[in-house]
Formats: C-alpha cells, structure tokens, sequence
C-alpha cells in the first residue's frame, strides 16, 4: 500500500464519519415500502379500470369483483392494452358452489362465497358483534379504518406483508385463541385461528369453525408466480420450472436489479410471434471488448411451452473500450447472447418505457 | 426456525455504517439518506429471506447498487455537461478546498469512485468489488488504476 493510497483512505474514513446521524432510518424505510406498495396498487387500480371500460373482453373472460359496490365486472385475462400491466390485483374466481378463489400476488386461496371484501375490522364499525357480520376477505390495499374496539378483528381472511412477523404457531396450525391468555385480544373468544405464511405475506384465517378455519388455511398456496405467469423474484435456477405462460401466446415479465418483479404481461400468440421474430432478427454485438458491464435488471419473455428467453439490460463500451477501460459507454440492453436490441425488440417487448422507481 | 435477527434492531446496529458507505459514495447527505432509505425498504420487502443469511453484505449490495442504479439513470436522461474550458483566474482570490483529495475523489466518473470507495473505504478485494458491482474484475482493476491516476494528477495541479 503507497503512502497514497494510505491518504485517501484515511481521508474517506474521516469524512465517512461526517455522515448523517442514522435517526429513524428503519422506520424511515417501513414508510418507503409501504408508499411504493400504495402506489403500485392505485397505478394498477387506474390501469384495470381503463381496461373494463375500454377494451374488448376476450374469450376466456375472469369475473373480478368490486370491492367497493360488491358487483362484478368483467376483465380481460390477456390485456390488449399497449402498457405493462403489474397485475397484482386481486382475482375472484368461483370455484364450486361453495367455495370462491381469491388470487392475490403470488398468492391464492378458498374462501366461503358468501364473504365480503373488507377489513376484518368492519364488525366494529358496525356496531355489531362479530359473530354478527359476514367474515371478511382482507387484502393489503384494504382499506383499515381505525378503530379502538375488542377485539381487534372480526371473522375473515388477512393477507399481510411478512415484514417484522414473528410467528408463535408453525404455517398452517389452528389453534383456539383464548381470549383470557392475551394481552390485546386480537379476534373473537374461541376464534379458530391459522397462519399461513412465506417470505414475503402472511395469510390470517379466524373463524368460529376449526375445521372451516383449517380448509381454509389448507387452501392457501404460494406459488412464486403472479397471474400473468412471472415469477415474482428472478431466480435463474428456478427459471425453467417455475415461469411459464398458460394456454397460448407469452409471459413477459420485467424485473428490477434485485431480481424483484416490476411489470409483467400476458402476450397474445400474435404479439408473442411477433418478439421472437424481432429476437431471431437482431444481430449479435460483435466482439467482446472487456466492457460488458450487468446492470442487473431483466426482462423475460416465455412463449407457452417453450424455454424462456432472458435479457438483461446492461452497459458496453462501443468502440471506446481501451484495455478494459469504458469511457463514453453508450447504453445497449444484451441478451445473455449478447444480442443488439434493435427498435424492433423494443418496440415488441415495449421496453420504451424503462422502469423508473 | 432459527434466531434471525430483527429488521428493526439490524438497522439500529448497522444504519449508520451503511449511512456512512452511503455518503462516501455520493459526498451528499442527503442522497445518502435516500440510497439507504430505499436500500432498506428493498430489504425490508423480503427480510425473512434476506436475515436467514448475510443481511449485513447483502444490504450494503443493495447500498451500492441503488448508487450505481441512479446514476446511469440520470446519465440516460441527461446530456452530460459541456467539457470544461480552461480560462485565466478573474480575481486574485485563492480558493483553499478543504480536503481536496476528497473533493478530487467525488470529481471521478461515479464508476471509478465507486470502485475506489470499495476498494479503500470498504477494504474489498478486487474480486469481491466485481462481484457486488457487476463488473469483470479486470474492468475494476482498470477503474481503480485509472482513479488513481486521475487523483494524482488532479492534486498535483496545473
């Protein structure tokens, strides 16, 4: 080490020191996540509603009930809109008489079709007793008027971020809650109560019925993919077995540098046709300079039944890469094939948009 | 299920040193805030994942990418400024630039910083600065090097 060297580092650990004081950063952060999933929720929210209003439905319609009015509206499952749609809504499908599926991220289960949308403390604001008021179906963008009363939730299903949960019960065990043993009583005395849970949602049944409670709780799945078939963290290993588009045409999925899902989209047969066309017509970059540089977000497209597709977006020194060192370094998105992204792959995977947070 | 350590305490225990990479990064408080804040918010969406391993690396990744991610946005959305134009001093009046390799370090292409922030304020290997930058190792070679001189010859003068 040269005394140089010696000097900037000394001179970047004594300034280190002068960084802001680190006050309330993980709340700080909490707020940030909650905003950014509030956010992502309206946007979708904006998007679905101009897709009920003014698009054609296609064959193989979902019924998507309205949380707010109880009614149901048609939407289509292959968007024909030109944007990507993040489909992290809810989707409400019958499945028997009996029983509805309610598909919520990555995650879905089965609930009685006689339940509502709202928040599990809607029995309060009611002023009624639990017992009294239909169970409730309880989704993160819900809603949660605040209320003081006991207990805390009524009868229903919660779906919640996994963040700072400390389970006291292994996923999917019911137990009787008593009410007595609790310091706040979250749900009605004798509640049947199960978690499900993964990484990333907890998923709360309260019912007055164990064995209600545990076909519920059973019901629950996580499958690591959302509706439109996009896993919901780039997992390259896992790429094969877990991507995959439904039926016909394509997935097309884009994640950010953390491998965490953005935006995804089902692709018509024509659409998907059309981006593996504008794919086998791009020419490879010629070469390899030393300057490939990954930034880490990635875009897949999987045609039904076929393997999926990779690119990452990254930086190459064009034709100003001397001995490993970038100088202008104009930005190209390269498949791990190192193919140019030509204006027709842009424009067929609709990556003219990139992804701003 | 193992002992994992809590999101809250994790960021009480590491919030300022990542707050400090952070600013030696950017030599802006206020952007250092920010990178961390949203580094965090990115961990704290899959944190029972993340603590099962080893939160402190992966977070400081998250730090260093956030950084790198801003900036080759901006670079995308805006011409970069005209090349500077050498001129005589107007007034006599010496400016004296407390710390100037500090200031000299933040001057660099935010590559090149960025390479010798981790190579001399983190104490990363060569390989190890590649791994978290995406980067061959030999382009991080070249950076640092290449840092370096533009740090010498800028704090030798004219």
């Amino acid at each position: 080490m040269t005394d140089f060297e010696d000097q900037l580092r000394e001179s970047l650990h004594q300034r280190a020191e002068q960084a802001p004081p680190s006050n309330w950063l993980g709340a700080r952060a909490r707020a940030r996540l909650h905003r950014r999933r509030a956010a992502v929720t309206k946007v979708v929210a904006g998007l679905v509603a101009v897709a009920v209003v003014g698009a054609a439905v296609p064959a193989g319609k979902a019924i998507v009930e309205s949380r707010d009015t109880g009614r149901t509206s048609p939407r289509p499952v292959v968007p024909n809109t030109p944007f990507i749609v993040p489909d992290l809504s809810p989707e409400i499908r019958e499945v028997r008489d009996t029983r509805r599926e309610i598909k919520w991220s990555d995650i879905s289960f089965k609930v009685p079709s006689d339940w509502k949308a709202g928040a599990t403390t809607a029995w309060c604001a009611k002023g009624r007793k639990p017992a009294g008021v239909v169970p409730r179906i309880d989704l993160p963008d819900q809603e949660r008027p605040a209320t003081s009363c006991t207990p805390t939730s009524g009868y229903g299903v919660r779906v919640s971020p996994a963040a700072g949960f400390e389970p006291d019960h292994d996923s999917r065990q019911v137990w009787a809650y008593d009410a007595e043993g609790s310091t706040t009583e979250e749900y009605p005395d004798g509640a049947w109560v199960s978690y499900w849970y993964d990484d990333d949602w907890v998923v709360t049944t309260a019912t007055p019925d164990p064995g209600l409670t545990s076909r519920i709780t059973r019901s629950v799945r996580g499958t690591g993919v959302d509706v439109n078939g996009c896993a919901i963290v780039l997992d390259e290993p896992d790429l094969l077995e877990k991507v995959g588009a439904p039926g016909v045409g394509a997935s097309l999925c884009r994640y950010a540098w953390d491998g965490e899902l953005e935006d995804s989209q089902r692709l018509t047969e024509r659409e998907a046709g059309r981006a593996l066309a504008a794919l086998g017509a791009a020419p490879e970059i010629a070469g390899d300079d030393g300057c490939v540089q990954e930034e880490g977000w990635a875009v897949t497209l999987t045609p039904a039944g076929e393997s999926p597709y990779l690119a990452r977006y990254a930086t190459q020194g064009l034709g100003s890469c001397v001995d490993g060192i970038e100088s202008t370094a104009p930005e190209q998105l390269v498949s791990r094939d190192h193919l140019q992204i030509t204006p027709e792959v842009v424009d067929a995977f609709d990556l003219g948009d990139l992804p701003i947070e | 299920m193992g002992p994992r350590p809590d999101f809250d305490e994790w960021v009480a225990a590491r919030g300022q040193s990542l707050l400090n990479l952070a600013y030696a990064l950017t030599g802006s408080p206020d952007e250092a805030e920010d990178i961390v804040e949203h580094a965090l918010s990115r961990a704290l969406a899959r944190w029972s994942r993340i603590s099962r391993r080893d939160p402190d690396a992966h977070v400081r990744r998250l730090v260093v990418n956030v950084h790198l991610s801003r900036w080759r946005r901006f670079r995308r959305r805006h011409a970069p400024p005209l090349p500077p134009v050498d001129q005589a001093p107007t007034t006599g009046i010496a400016i004296v630039i407390p710390d100037p390799l500090w200031h000299a370090c933040h001057s660099l292409p935010p590559d090149q910083r960025t390479a010798l922030v981790l190579r001399f304020y983190e104490g990363l290997r060569y390989d190890e600065i590649a791994d978290l930058t995406g980067a061959r190792e030999s382009s991080v070679r070249s950076r640092v090097a290449g840092g370096m001189a533009a740090l010498r010859t800028e704090l030798a003068g004219p």
